[in-house]
């Protein structure tokens, strides 16, 4: 019985972001039943794409312990040395994309060896990488917007199959892929292992530098090919582009239950956080609510999820003294 | 003896699904060193939380200086001159040492930095305590000064009720001694003192009873005086032990791993041979390198020189995956720090060093995991309704049967073993006493640091003894003593 019920209790309380998820549309859709229109719901699942696979990476990176802070800059660099590639070099689309996948693996990279050269929190590491890359970004467009990209490149971010866009398609991809490499993998293990107590990883003879370093390689590439989804589909590229997917993905990976500290959450959870966050925004513009407002309500939901945590734990508390006093 | 200060009646507090505490009742007087004696979960802890108001009783009272409580909170239990100094350490490690004994003293105005100063000297000076700056900050202190420390910061609050739980486990013997006298100097000023620890031997050497406790029961009070350390255990445990210690040697006289000139930061020339079947006992002052030492050999940290000769052949090992894929195991020192992954459940620990082996077509197998863990939880005996449990919700000893397991999954022939059973009570110790006996029987061969003189002398066949990073002598089984171990730790 009593089994049970902390069954039941997990249960809801590990899922109870889904849960979050569908009152939110619930109470948007009585607002303006608009949202509920399927248009409109596969048009968040679109704009959000981009989001969902940058925040993939940043989740991978907060379960191996560590923080990024430079990915909105990084995907700022990656969009504008594909967009000199595209639009004043004139390379071939497939070019301009591996050029763009490299640039980021590499910034990835950079973050995670100076990380490990150091030995310093990659919080650290990419507070300062995050300053680098925005100049970067900015010398390198010499703050110019790009347009005119070729069709085949705009195809990723606005093509369709049947009903669903390119960038959906891509997003679940990703999300399915990382979702499996994490769980039912060795290296997604690993990955866990470090995140979770880095000492007793070493001790247990796992390369813990190797698996940070290469945690952030993949990640860069995961930045790279969210920032390809973005600019494609925006069908322009400038260096403030994307830089605030840097806090929204942290505050997405938190409401969707991965550790700051490293060693716990899911990827499923970060896909939760970001569509959250993504219902949000468009409820809240559909309610007629301005930008502004909306970011009040984004942090004070932030708020509420982390402290909804707190207060449970406490509630479970009291009613195990009320029974334990009542026996 | 002095009169009771303090009476815990019939005290019971249950946590969902366990009865922590058992209708206990114990008195406490004044100016006696009053031993707390139990296994791990006997419900020691439970009870100092219920003095000390951190945990909410749910029958029963307390009467401390004839006031009588239903039950306390921190704040009458503090003014009744209640201080608890707990294992793991309250100290600011970014403040000075006058700052930490002061912290949470109620003062006005502003903080008189020489005040304090002056204050925490005279603390030293009435208990002899040396070579402790009040001005320095508690980071640069040694483990055993921050002890010292804590302890000042209970007297400083005119403590007359102090409870030390495991005051010992950070010291080395002569810093022992020292917290002996200044025990000795508190029960001369008719404090009562509660004293918890695992060591025997320290229950004879400075208290007057002792009373055990057994699965949240109180059992029985003896005084000191007259019991022993066989009453004292069986009592404890509720059955006789039989003595585990090992009489007869199985070494060979294959060597099997001979480390030779080792350098690191803390290591000089250290050289030393293991031979198979053999358990080799380490022994050694805290800081005396015998730790850096292993981690040395087992690639942990980086060694600045030396060569490792594995079964005849010169090997080089230069990472802990080096080490485990050659045959060599390392069980850490501090479990929670560098064995455990605490967040994880039990099987997931277990399997985390020989995972790639837990695979199904290249993807990691639940059901291999289970499997392994299972057998180990057998094997070992680790106490948890479910494997899918947290090991940061196992007991002390469990735990460290959780990283045994995760080590011995990788089936290595050699063992270092640092300090395994520390802070472990008597129950899960022999069985691990055991385990070390049947792991040499298969032919495998351990290395032991350890500092417990009892342990070292009854499982090693040979011991090697450290100082200030270097090996200062061998000892055979038969000439094993304390004093013998002693002279050559202290390097005298």
């Amino acid at each position: 019985m009593e089994n049970n019920s902390n069954k039941v209790a997990a249960f809801f309380k590990n899922e109870m972001m889904i849960f979050v998820l569908i009152a939110l549309c619930v109470v948007f859709g009585i607002i303006n039943p608009v949202f509920l229109d399927p248009k409109n719901l596969l048009n968040i699942c679109t704009q959000n794409a981009y989001f969902i696979i940058a925040t993939t990476g940043i989740a991978m990176i907060m379960i191996s312990g560590g923080t990024d802070l430079s990915v909105g800059n990084m995907m700022s660099v990656v969009g504008i040395v594909m967009a000199l590639s595209l639009t004043v070099a004139y390379l071939p689309t497939p070019v301009a994309i591996l050029i763009g996948v490299i640039v980021g693996v590499g910034l990835g990279m950079f973050n995670g060896f100076i990380a490990n050269l150091f030995n310093i929190h990659p919080m650290i590491v990419t507070l300062a990488t995050m300053t680098m890359f925005s100049g970067l970004s900015y010398t390198l467009s010499n703050s110019q917007s790009f347009f005119d990209f070729p069709e085949d490149f705009i195809g990723i971010g606005q093509g369709y199959v049947g009903p669903i866009s390119i960038p959906i398609i891509l997003f679940i991809i990703v999300v399915v892929i990382f979702s499996f490499i994490m769980s039912k993998t060795v290296f997604g293990r690993f990955i866990y292992a470090v995140g979770g107590n880095p000492e007793a990883a070493h001790l247990a003879g796992i390369k813990v530098k190797k698996i940070k370093l290469m945690v952030f390689a993949i990640a860069g590439g995961l930045f790279a090919l969210a920032d390809i989804v973005l600019i494609s589909r925006a069908g322009s590229a400038k260096s403030d582009m994307g830089v605030s997917t840097t806090f929204d993905g942290i505050t997405a990976c938190v409401l969707g239950g991965v550790s700051f500290i490293g060693g716990e959450g899911k990827i499923r959870g970060a896909l939760v956080g970001c569509l959250i966050l993504g219902v949000l925004s468009n409820g809240m513009q559909l309610a007629g609510m301005g930008v502004y407002a909306q970011n009040i309500v984004k942090g004070a939901i932030l708020i509420a999820s982390i402290g909804m945590d707190t207060i449970q734990r406490n509630a479970k508390l009291k009613v195990k003294k009320t029974k334990a006093a009542a026996a | 003896m002095g009169e009771v200060i303090l009476q815990m009646k019939n005290i019971t507090k249950r946590y969902p699904g366990v009865l922590a505490l058992n209708d206990v009742s114990i008195n406490f007087r004044k100016g006696e060193v009053h031993a707390l004696l139990g296994e791990n979960g006997a419900g020691k802890s439970t009870l100092i939380k219920v003095l000390s108001g951190a945990v909410t009783n749910d029958e029963g009272e307390i009467v401390i200086d004839g006031e009588t409580y239903n039950h306390m909170t921190p704040a009458t239990s503090r003014k009744h001159g209640v201080e608890v100094i707990y294992q793991e350490y309250n100290l600011i490690p970014s403040l000075s040492v006058a700052e930490n004994v002061y912290l949470g003293k109620q003062m006005h105005g502003l903080i008189d930095k020489r005040t304090m100063e002056k204050e925490t000297q005279a603390i030293f000076d009435r208990f002899n305590i040396e070579n402790i700056n009040p001005k320095k900050l508690i980071r640069d202190l040694s483990p055993a000064q921050q002890q010292l420390v804590e302890i000042t910061k209970a007297i400083s609050k005119n403590a007359r009720i102090l409870v030390m739980d495991e005051p010992t486990a950070q010291l080395t013997q002569s810093e022992v001694e020292k917290l002996y006298e200044i025990i000795a100097a508190m029960k001369a000023q008719d404090v009562a003192i509660i004293y918890i620890s695992h060591r025997l031997e320290e229950l004879f050497a400075v208290t007057d009873c002792v009373s055990i406790m057994r699965d949240g029961c109180y059992v029985d009070t003896v005084e000191t005086k007259e019991t022993n350390r066989d009453q004292l255990i069986a009592l404890m445990v509720g059955r006789e032990l039989t003595n585990t210690y090992r009489t007869e040697s199985l070494a060979t006289d294959e060597v099997v791993l001979e480390a030779m000139h080792y350098e690191g930061f803390r290591n000089e020339d250290c050289s030393f041979k293991l031979y198979k079947g053999e358990i080799l006992g380490v022994a050694g002052l805290v800081g005396a390198g015998r730790t850096e030492l292993m981690r040395l050999v087992y690639g942990a940290d980086k060694k600045l020189g030396g060569e490792l000769i594995l079964n005849g052949q010169k090997i080089s090992i230069n990472s802990p995956k080096d080490a485990l894929e050659k045959g060599i195991g390392l069980i850490p020192e501090d479990r929670k720090v560098q064995g455990c992954f605490l967040n994880n459940t039990i099987e997931w620990n277990i399997a985390i060093s020989d995972i790639k082996n837990q695979t199904q077509g290249g993807l990691v197998s639940e059901a291999k995991i289970q499997k392994l863990a299972q057998e180990f939880k057998d094997k070992l005996n680790i106490k948890t309704p479910s494997l899918k449990q947290k090991v940061r919700n196992l007991s002390g000893g469990n735990q460290q049967k959780v990283v045994l397991a995760k080590v011995l999954a990788r089936k290595t022939d050699i063992i270092i073993f640092d300090e395994p059973t520390r802070g472990i009570d008597v129950g899960a110790r022999y069985e691990i006493y055991t385990l070390m006996s049947e792991l040499v029987e298969q032919g495998k061969s351990i290395i032991m640091i350890s500092s417990d003189m009892e342990e070292l002398i009854g499982m090693s066949d040979r011991v090697i003894v450290m100082s200030e990073g270097r090996i200062t002598g061998e000892l055979k089984r038969e000439e094993f003593s304390q004093e013998a171990i002693l002279s050559l730790a202290s390097n005298e």
